[in-house]
């Protein structure tokens, strides 16, 4: 067990350089996740942590301890594969034990037949055996151990995989989406069994996908990376309702964020298809902004209360509620909005609909995409140019 | 097609396929019965399938006595089995390095391989003689193992067969703590077993057959190749005594045969590897 | 976690092996190089450098023994276009190469569809047909000598019975390149008959019904359809590799008739063969086998086009 702290990492490929000045510190016994869409580069920071790709500059230490220098299998960490990656010729009982065999034994002592004849081989064989034993225990995998990996389930071999990389406990956890070859069903089954298993173990866990449910839902911190670059790291709570940069906001939560192309008035006010909301922006100097607004945010309401007028074009229902896409004149894409199921019954489609965007949780961005502060207008301030 | 219609094709194509197959296996069936007759009736002028003595024992025995014959098959077993081996130390760790590890070469590597599958044996049949002679190989197994060490055809097979195999398995073997040799021969290797196998097939059948080379190199029949030997037996004074002869074929086509018969599918997957090449 | 882990943490300690680790990627370089070491320099030893060796080689006057010797050009190649021995063995080597080429590719596509018409025997045949691909063609050589004895062979003993007086097959001049080509008939069509069946075989019999469905509802619609479009291009690759085995036949010269009589089944290797290590006429011998090379690689190449062009049934 042990923190992990990255320096200043850079990696290129000839010319294409795929991780920027990459700075994160991991706690001992954290559930970190690295999510961005593919191509990111949370893969190759994935690999470099593991040493099976090298950094172009910048460091690592993991437990304080620099690990530059260190192969693979020096630096003492576990991983778990897209792929499973289990050796396909041998018995499941075998893929958990060979990490242990290949790092307590002196190839001497791994030979076959003659290994067996070594000294003190009788102890080491019945340790490894218990260690299996309690990993396959704890994993549920007990009555597979005698079969190929070609046998197994999806799901069965996944949970193989963790065994393999749990029975020699290492210092953290990689795991690169492990989960994404499961069905749908199994995904969000796994997702809890791994959250678990990450709490019995207490050890440090560096989960890779692109899957921003899971990593809303696994994480004890979210760091999210885009085009090489560490966008933010947050908790998920933090990630999802104060979201850095436009980026952010966008790849996290489902349905999407709502951007709205806004600008910004006299004194800050905030005008989208030219009416006036009840945001504004404290900065002077910022013209054209996005307006980022979460579909629960939103709620829609009769035409005379309303920020913005429009068309419902189409009503998606989700058994607990209703995601209403309204067409609003003057904007390129439809305004999700969340409703719940009462409303959402009385709804028509084609039907001229009002919106209201809470103001409270209003997110500006400035047309970098960066995060710029914004305030709520007081309701009976609405005609006057001054933040609340 | 209405039932007599499809009744008497099946019969036609029976006809055709069995009189095909009649003639396919006509030298099989006339070896195994020449190998069972007696000299007298071996040459008579009259038409007779089956031997009025059998003259099996006299016959199978005399092949073996008269000829070093169970050298000669173990001389072959050796020769094969030591160029398969060869073929595979040098061809599966070059394989593995052009499939997987990356490293500035490597595609002018695999052009060079892919250059060198076009070189028939026989065409560098010479530049080999006077290298076995130079290094004072000539009339030894050396001679006979050596050039075939290294199998082109091998290498690219086997690449393409580790380019199937996911990269996370080596990067799983590597953090499992593997050295790069052990991943080499304990983890790619083994999930390369059916290629493997294919490919052995295909090495040993050519090489057991193979009389070409072992033609130019060997002049003492202590290192003879039963191809070489079955011909030699020929050539002698005695070559005119078919049963024996017959008998000696039979010995030296039997191991492979019988091998086929056991594994169709393996063989013939192997043997016509060589049509892709 | 604590159960797991007995002998508590242990500590990242460097071994020698990993102190010259300088990152993965060196690492993969000089792995790769290492690995790759002995398939090269064999390469070059036993394939690149001979090919080359041959090349040059033609162009001399060196031969077995001599200490010295001195280039002359073409003159390799002059003698050999007056040479009768040559020219005789091009000559057998194509007519051999034009007959058993189509005989056994027209034998193996035609035992082949028969062979997927019918449910029945199929592995039978199929074995029965390889058979001949996988027997040691020498031993099968010495075989059909029997066969083919004019006194005792079973062949004019069969004659005998239909009364006529069969030849001395492999003595007569006007027949015995023909008596070869047969033997390579037979020894090469159960290996096209394979190719021919993997490839019916590789057509997915979705694509069948997807036919019918599309209205080709006699055998003979689906079979242009779908199963000719896949044989085309396989029947033109059967043809290439044919033609590169023929052009090496070697053993059935060498055991039955030594490229006689006087000449008539004189070909190319059995040429080459002579010259370099029965007269040990070493650079003439490797001006053969540049024509012998050249030959094969053209083919050869014509293959390459073939593979690529393949129909893919996946």
């Amino acid at each position: 067990m042990a923190q992990i702290a990255i320096q200043a990492l850079n990696k290129s490929f000839g010319d294409t350089r795929v991780l920027e000045e990459i700075n994160l510190n991991i706690q001992d016994g954290e559930f970190l996740t690295l999510v961005g869409p593919s191509g990111c580069g949370k893969s190759t920071l994935l690999r470099i942590i593991a040493g099976l790709e090298s950094q172009t500059e910048g460091h690592i230490s993991i437990g304080g301890c620099q690990v530059d220098q260190l192969r693979p299998k020096d630096r003492n960490l576990a991983m778990v594969f897209q792929s499973y990656a289990l050796y396909p010729h041998l018995t499941v009982r075998e893929n958990i034990v060979t990490p242990l065999r290949m790092r307590n034994h002196k190839w001497y002592q791994r030979l076959p037949l003659i290994g067996n004849l070594m000294p003190g081989a009788e102890h080491r064989n019945r340790e490894m055996e218990t260690k299996v034993n309690q990993v396959s225990e704890l994993l549920q995998i007990g009555h597979l151990l005698d079969r190929r990996p070609g046998e197994l389930s999806g799901g069965q071999r996944q949970r193989v995989a963790l065994g393999r990389a749990m029975v020699r406990s290492p210092d953290a956890f990689l795991m690169d989406e492990p989960l994404s070859n499961l069905d749908a069903k199994l995904r969000v089954h796994m997702r809890t069994e791994i959250a678990q298993l990450h709490k019995q173990l207490g050890t440090t866990f560096i989960y890779v996908t692109h899957d921003q449910a899971e990593a809303m839902t696994m994480s004890d911190r979210i760091a999210l990376m885009m085009d090489g670059e560490l966008l933010q790291v947050a908790t998920p709570e933090e990630i999802y309702r104060n979201p850095v940069d436009v980026r952010v906001a966008e790849f996290i939560g489902s349905p999407k964020i709502n951007l709205l192309p806004a600008i910004a008035g006299a004194g800050g006010r905030i005008n989208v298809c030219n009416q006036p909301l009840r945001i504004a922006t404290p900065d002077p100097l910022v013209q054209s902004v996005t307006l980022g607004v979460r579909p629960e945010n939103v709620e829609l309401s009769i035409r005379e209360r309303s920020d913005l007028q429009g068309r419902l074009a189409y009503l998606e229902n989700m058994g607990a509620e209703f995601i209403a896409h309204v067409d609003v004149p003057g904007l390129e894409t439809p305004v999700l909005v969340r409703c719940d199921v009462e409303q959402g019954h009385l709804l028509k489609l084609d039907q001229q609909i009002g919106i209201r965007i809470k103001p409270k949780h209003a997110l500006l961005f400035n047309d970098q995409g960066r995060r710029i502060e914004s305030c709520k207008l007081h309701q009976e301030a609405r005609h006057e140019f001054a933040c609340a | 097609m209405n039932r007599k219609s499809s009744m008497i094709f099946r019969a036609v194509r029976h006809l055709i396929l069995m009189s095909g197959a009649l003639v396919m296996l006509m030298p099989f069936i006339w070896m195994l019965l020449t190998s069972f007759k007696a000299p007298d009736e071996i040459f008579s002028s009259e038409l007779r399938f089956l031997p009025e003595n059998w003259y099996i024992l006299e016959n199978y025995t005399e092949a073996v006595t008269r000829t070093p014959l169970l050298q000669f098959l173990l001389n072959g077993v050796i020769v094969t089995i030591a160029i398969f081996l060869c073929q595979i130390a040098v061809a599966v760790p070059a394989a593995y390095a052009m499939a997987k590890l990356r490293f500035r070469g490597r595609k002018l590597m695999f052009a060079a391989v892919l250059l060198c599958l076009l070189i028939p044996p026989h065409a560098v049949a010479i530049p080999w003689y006077l290298l076995m002679y130079q290094f004072g190989w000539l009339d030894t197994y050396m001679a006979l193992v050596a050039p075939f060490s290294i199998s082109v055809f091998g290498i690219f097979l086997m690449r393409q067969f580790f380019m199937t195999v996911p990269n996370d398995l080596i990067h799983a073997a590597r953090m499992d703590g593997f050295s790069e040799l052990a991943i080499v021969w304990r983890v790619m290797l083994p999930t390369a077993m059916p290629a493997l196998v294919s490919f052995g097939i295909f090495s040993i059948v050519a090489h057991w057959n193979d009389y070409f080379w072992p033609l130019i190199v060997l002049n003492s029949p202590d290192y003879y190749t039963p191809p070489l030997g079955l011909v030699s037996f020929r050539n002698d004074d005695t070559g005119n005594d078919y049963g024996p002869l017959m008998a000696a074929a039979t010995i030296v086509i039997t191991p492979l045969v019988v091998a086929f018969l056991l594994a169709q599918k393996r063989f013939i997957e192997g043997i016509t590897l060589s049509g892709m090449k | 976690m604590n159960s797991l882990a007995p002998d508590a943490v242990k500590l990242n300690r460097p071994t020698f092996a990993s102190r010259i680790f300088k990152g993965a990627e060196n690492h993969e370089r000089l792995l790769g190089w290492l690995l790759s070491l002995p398939a090269n320099s064999l390469m070059l030893l036993f394939l690149v450098g001979p090919i080359l060796a041959v090349l040059a080689l033609s162009f001399t006057d060196w031969q077995l023994g001599m200490d010295s010797f001195a280039w002359v050009g073409l003159d390799n190649y002059q003698e050999m276009l007056t040479d009768d021995t040559f020219w005789h063995s091009l000559k057998n080597t194509m007519i051999y190469v034009a007959v058993v080429v189509p005989g056994s590719v027209a034998l193996g596509l035609g035992a082949a569809m028969l062979i997927e018409a019918g449910q029945h025997g199929k592995a039978f045949y199929r074995a029965v047909y390889f058979l001949p691909v996988m027997a040691t063609l020498i031993a099968m050589s010495i075989v059909w000598q029997v066969i083919l004895h004019p006194d005792f062979g079973l062949i004019n003993l069969m004659l005998k019975e239909l009364g006529i007086t069969g030849p001395n097959w492999l003595q007569d001049r006007e027949l015995v390149l023909y008596v070869l080509c047969g033997i390579g008939i037979w020894q090469q069509v159960g290996f096209n008959l394979v190719l021919f069946l993997s490839g019916l075989m590789a057509v997915p019999s979705h694509l069948y019904e997807a036919a019918e469905m599309d209205g080709a509802s006699s055998a003979w619609a689906r079979f242009r359809l779908v199963t000719w479009p896949m044989l085309g291009p396989i029947t033109l690759f059967v043809l290439v590799i044919t033609s590169i085995k023929a052009f090496q036949v070697f053993d059935t010269v060498q055991v039955l008739t030594q490229g006689g009589p006087n000449k008539a089944s004189e070909v190319l290797l059995y040429t080459m063969y002579t010259e370099a290590f029965e007269y040990f006429r070493t650079s003439y011998a490797a001006a053969v086998t540049v024509v012998f090379l050249f030959f094969v690689l053209l083919l050869t190449l014509l293959k390459a086009r073939f593979v690529e062009r393949k129909v893919h049934y996946s």
